[in-house]
């Protein structure tokens, strides 16, 4: 178990060597690697926020009741007591009608055309904030809307439930895209590690050759080519994280200042670290598959007796 | 005995016949010169000993294993129990002298704690001891032959196969190599050298097998 040991650390060791002895190339292969892992993940960290800050807008998603005119606040406050008892509904706030004159007066700059009003034409307003299983379907969601708008003291339900729906469809097609992609660079990942094992044994075939003739079995030989491609896989994973974490910490100053200005606290997470760390296992794992399959297919043509010894 | 051909021939892909109706016996612990042309067969008749090609008739033993029938995947635990010794060395020029001659030990798994010992051990049975740390393009032609001797027998092997090992060395440095195939074989080990050199058979006086145009020559068996 101890000699085991010892020789899968001196093939990793032997495949870092060889690694650093051929600086250009491997530079060069593992920064290709660290791209095409990368944009997938750099999306996918993209894609969390996005899922974050509708979260937060879902969470506050909130459906506005207008009452009839001749509705007054009594009657509207037992309306809201009703309601609470509503499962689908967490929680009422009442809005008077002189609570939504000032906010109007000091947000629409209106005032002295406001004041001028003799009476106050605005209703009561219910705002019925949905059970949060509720406010992530759009079906229940619409249920509510309807059920609330029938009431006979309400007026007019009102929700945006079309941008709601528009983004959830757009957020899910994103969603595969950012699969396809990740796919399709993981294949591209697959095939520049397989060249370049393909590379190292035609640039070793001579001592393949010899180590078969002194007793080395194919695992032996494999072996140096499979950590040598799980190294590279596991690099550029590791590059891949450094970009990610590059890219957003430059992004997230202006995302910052810009949700800001709607009044938004919205705060750029990189990375996670769990996705991190699946970032950095699938790059090794494609590399130690593409290395198995390229020794795979090129190890027989390298038998001493198809040279001259 | 050691190795047993059995009526072998050995036609190539390409319809050359390098090896016709060959039978002959080498007995545990004895030391044979193949000696031929170039082109008569001798590599041939090395490579079916070392299982690098197969014999297209007849029986081929070594070590009492008959070599018609190996899976290719027992080919490096047979070639483990041979050493062998090339014209060109066949050194790894990437590696010291001292890994080059551990190798056969680390592909075969042995424990790290006694593999200095042997290395050392076959390095000072060739005379270098003392070059273990420099890489083999820095010795010279005659030095590196006895780098490619020691990582031949780093293993204890019971039979020492040689192909022309002082093909491209001078007398002086042949006689070396010679004289430690002979010290090898005093030792125990079973020894089977192909060269065209017939001075080192003369001077050993050690059986020879000649072979011209793929046949044994029967009269110039057991010149001793």
């Amino acid at each position: 178990m101890f000699a085991w040991f010892i020789r899968h650390l001196q093939t990793l060791v032997g495949s870092l060597g060889e690694l650093s002895r051929n600086p250009f190339s491997t530079i060069l292969s593992v920064s290709v690697i660290a791209i095409a892992l990368a944009l997938p993940g750099g999306l996918f960290a993209a894609l969390e926020n996005i899922n974050k800050f509708t979260d937060e807008f879902e969470h506050g998603a909130k459906i506005s009741l207008f009452l009839s005119p001749e509705i007054n606040i009594n009657e509207a406050k037992s309306l809201q007591t009703k309601l609470l008892n509503h499962q689908s509904i967490k929680h009422i706030e009442l809005i008077t009608p002189e609570q939504a004159m000032e906010e109007f007066k000091s947000r629409s700059g209106l005032e002295d055309a406001l004041n001028s009003l003799t009476k106050n034409p605005l209703p009561v307003v219910l705002l019925a904030f949905p059970e949060e299983e509720t406010a992530r379907s759009p079906a229940k969601l619409a249920d509510l809307i309807n059920e609330l708008g029938k009431l006979e003291q309400v007026e007019l339900s009102q929700f945006d439930l079309e941008w709601i729906k528009r983004l959830t469809a757009l957020l899910e097609l994103i969603t595969r895209a950012v699969w396809v992609i990740a796919f399709i660079l993981g294949l591209g990942v697959f095939l520049v590690i397989g060249n370049t094992i393909r590379l190292a044994i035609t640039n070793h075939q001579e001592e393949i050759r010899i180590i078969k003739l002194i007793g080395g079995t194919d695992a032996f030989i494999r072996r140096s080519f499979l950590y040598s491609g799980m190294l590279q896989g596991l690099i550029g994973g590791l590059i891949a994280i450094l970009i990610i974490f590059i890219l957003f910490s430059i992004i997230s100053t202006p995302t910052s200042s810009l949700s800001s200005m709607y009044g938004i606290t919205f705060n750029l997470d990189p990375l996670q670290f769990l996705p991190s760390l699946v970032l950095i296992c699938s790059g090794a794992l494609t590399g130690w598959l593409s290395a198995r399959v390229t020794v795979g297919v090129y190890l027989r043509q390298f038998e001493p007796g198809k040279s001259n010894i | 005995m050691l190795i047993e051909f059995s009526n072998v021939s050995k036609r190539y892909p390409e319809g050359h016949e390098a090896l016709r109706d060959i039978s002959f016996v080498i007995d545990k612990g004895e030391m044979v010169f193949l000696s031929g042309h170039s082109g008569a067969g001798k590599s041939t008749l090395l490579r079916l000993v070392t299982l690098i090609e197969h014999a297209t008739r007849g029986q081929v033993i070594v070590n009492g294993q008959n070599l018609g029938r190996f899976k290719r995947r027992n080919i490096p635990y047979f070639r483990r129990q041979i050493g062998m010794v090339f014209q060109d060395h066949k050194l790894l020029h990437n590696l010291s002298v001292f890994d080059n001659v551990a190798l056969p030990l680390i592909v075969s798994g042995f424990h790290p704690r006694d593999l200095r010992r042997r290395v050392h051990a076959a390095l000072d049975k060739v005379g270098l001891l003392n070059r273990d740390r420099a890489k083999p393009i820095t010795l010279s032609g005659g030095e590196q032959q006895r780098v490619g001797i020691a990582r031949a027998v780093v293993n204890r092997p019971s039979l020492l196969v040689a192909d022309e090992p002082t093909g491209n060395l001078d007398a002086g440095l042949s006689d070396e190599i010679f004289d430690l195939f002979h010290d090898f074989n005093y030792h125990g080990v079973t020894v089977l050298v192909a060269t065209h050199d017939l001075r080192h058979i003369k001077r050993l006086g050690k059986r020879n097998l000649n072979l011209s145009e793929g046949r044994l020559n029967i009269q110039a068996e057991g010149t001793d």
